[in-house]
């Protein structure tokens, strides 16, 4: 087996502001767009913000009272930004966000959805913008996590507090599997899976996940 | 029952129980394996908690008696699942992905005897626990397969 690993430069969050402030001249009018929607969900304070972030779980509550309050504090979140998502993904998302707290499969003593990392998933979903929608889980921790499979190749990304990501993808080739990890801000997030042909992964074309 | 061992033999096999939160889906939420969180220590465990699943001596139900054992010492969702490894493979690919060299031990409960513990197994290591979910645990059982025990 090989086994490769590559770990992003940590950038800071103003420098990847200053990045996209300085290519916009160079962007189309789309990615200019999703960049402004990210940047006025980086600008409200309610997301992301680690003061805002979900309240650890109160003992006093049932546990089935501490799933919904989590679960309505993303689906807030999410309305905020509901017209840029298609409403069917929308729907299927606010599924998978149900079935993962359903208090007949929860496990004891870890966290539901944090709003950070909620937050930092959606920041990434408007700028992947993946056609082909991932399945969903959650850390101990409450973090979000994100699953796209093909075939025997995975990719899995862990959305976490403060608007950072972090991936680990595995590939299948004829002679062996490679692996790599990247931790960086979610800004920098499509920078770091590009050159592991996002279309394998997000496509709904299967002759576009095909490997490079 | 097996004999006091310090180490489980490289050569048997452990089950870890993978909760509906930490199953690799598709969008659908059909069930594809499992995450690499499925295989993270929480900040207070000293190890990995898993069954050790030669603890039961017969070949034939041993897979089924080792869930049944884990429904007895804790709750378990119908939608869960349990993830089976080899010992052996299992250090292997913690070794080979996160230079750890792991011990895997019988840690026995007086309601889950079968119970054992992967040690040394760093916390945080995301390329590692992605081996552990891809190379080393590469059985899944659903628990939807499996029959209730007749007293349950």
């Amino acid at each position: 087996m090989t086994s490769i690993v590559v770990r992003a430069e940590r950038t800071s969050l103003g420098q990847s502001s200053d990045l996209l402030t300085s290519l916009e001249p160079a962007l189309s009018l789309q990615t200019r767009e999703i960049a402004r929607r990210i940047q006025a969900l980086q600008n409200q304070p309610s997301l992301g913000s680690p003061s805002a972030d979900t309240p650890h779980p109160s003992t006093e509550k049932p546990l089935h009272e501490n799933l919904f309050d989590a679960l309505a504090a993303v689906k807030v979140l999410t309305s905020q930004v509901a017209m840029h998502l298609n409403s069917d993904w929308r729907a299927k998302l606010f599924h998978q966000l149900d079935s993962l707290h359903d208090p007949a499969e929860w496990e004891e003593g870890d966290l539901p959805v944090q709003q950070a990392s909620f937050a930092t998933f959606l920041k990434a979903m408007l700028t992947i913008n993946p056609a082909r929608h991932p399945g969903l889980g959650l850390s101990h921790a409450g973090n979000l996590v994100a699953a796209w499979t093909t075939g025997k190749d995975r990719l899995t990304i862990e959305f976490m507090l403060h608007d950072r990501v972090r991936w680990v993808l595995s590939l299948h080739y004829e002679d062996g599997l490679v692996r790599y990890a990247g931790d960086a801000p979610v800004t920098r997030l499509a920078e770091g899976l590009a050159k592991h042909d996002p279309e394998h992964w997000f496509s709904r074309a299967p002759e576009n996940r095909e490997h490079p | 029952m097996p004999p006091k061992i310090a180490n489980i033999p490289d050569e048997d096999h452990v089950m870890r129980h993978v909760p509906w939160s930490k199953l690799r889906k598709d969008e659908n939420d059909n069930v594809l394996g499992f995450l690499p969180h499925a295989f993270e220590r929480r900040p207070a465990e000293d190890y990995l908690s898993v069954s050790w699943v030669e603890y039961y001596t017969d070949p034939a139900t041993r897979v089924r008696d080792a869930v049944w054992g884990v429904r007895q010492a804790r709750a378990v969702g119908g939608k869960s699942a349990f993830a089976i490894g080899n010992v052996g493979k299992i250090k292997e690919t913690c070794l080979s992905a996160g230079n750890a060299k792991v011990r895997v031990v019988p840690e026995p409960k007086d309601d889950w005897p079968a119970h054992a513990g992967i040690r040394r197994l760093p916390r945080d290591d995301l390329d590692l626990l992605e081996a552990l979910a891809t190379d080393a645990f590469t059985e899944i059982v659903l628990n939807e397969t499996i029959a209730p025990q007749n007293k349950e």
